[in-house]
């Protein structure tokens, strides 16, 4: 398969889970540009055999993803449980809302709730890409869907009663 | 059950709520940024092109310059007072001095 029917197959995936990372634009094309040019050079390294060429592109977008939050918040613990007070009058709809609640998980279970949800990969295709055992991706998407239910209920009982 | 307490949310309706976190489509220009830069002339590389150096390596490479710049420019001052390559000792005696 060629860089040019790679990057049509799975550019728009990489970007989407750049920017729900980043939440930036041109962070997340950055990223998705630097992920197809790092995949390019190289590309003899890949075999297919041990994964598919959109979890080996996930793992470099990764590596970039990381490398950029430790360059701009190296204060910020990736497996911090601390959870930040919502702010409703920022979350003008739904969208809003869930963007910014998965936002304010911690970097680890945040990664690992969108691979899982929003990508479609399965536990052990996640610890592949971001280096864990499943067992412990696992646990980190228990724990992100639990803090989301917590932070989302009151949201969701408001939006069944006006219904 | 209070009307006021907040309902929990299973798995099926967590689901549905994420899926409502709409994205925005990446520009038209990410593939250009992509494949213009892949298909740059090589030769362009030399006039636009940077490369990436760690700094201990880099401080090393501007220890050597300096120094090969040093001692390319060195030039030894000529100096009145020499040493002597070889010591060639004339030995003269005084026709009156006894032996």
């Amino acid at each position: 398969m060629t860089l040019e029917e790679t990057f049509e197959l799975h550019h728009r995936a990489v970007f989407s889970y750049a920017y729900r990372l980043t939440r930036r634009l041109d962070t997340a094309e950055d990223i998705t540009q630097d992920c197809f040019l790092a995949f390019a050079r190289a590309q003899h390294r890949f075999d297919p055999a041990r994964a598919s060429a959109k979890t080996y592109l996930f793992s470099i977008a990764h590596k970039l993803a990381a490398k950029r939050h430790r360059d701009n918040r190296p204060e910020v613990p990736l497996d911090d449980e601390v959870f930040v007070a919502p702010d409703a009058r920022a979350s003008s709809d739904l969208s809003s809302l869930v963007e910014q609640a998965v936002s304010e998980l911690p970097p680890m279970q945040r990664e690992a709730l969108i691979l899982f949800a929003y990508e479609g990969f399965t536990l052990e295709e996640i610890g592949g890409i971001v280096g864990a055992d499943s067992g412990t991706v696992k646990s980190r998407l228990h724990r992100a869907r639990e803090a989301l239910k917590r932070r989302l209920a009151p949201a969701w009982t408001h939006l069944r009663m006006s219904k | 059950m209070d009307p006021f307490e907040n309902e929990q949310i299973s798995d099926s309706e967590l689901d549905g709520l994420l899926s409502e976190w709409k994205i925005p489509p990446p520009s038209a220009r990410l593939r250009s940024m992509v494949f213009a830069h892949g298909e740059r002339p090589w030769w362009k590389w030399i006039w636009t092109g940077s490369i990436r150096i760690p700094v201990p390596v880099a401080i090393v490479l501007a220890i050597a310059v300096a120094f090969g710049v040093w001692k390319a420019t060195y030039v030894e001052r000529p100096s009145e007072l020499r040493p002597v390559a070889e010591l060639r000792l004339r030995i003269i005696r005084n026709q009156h001095a006894r032996n």
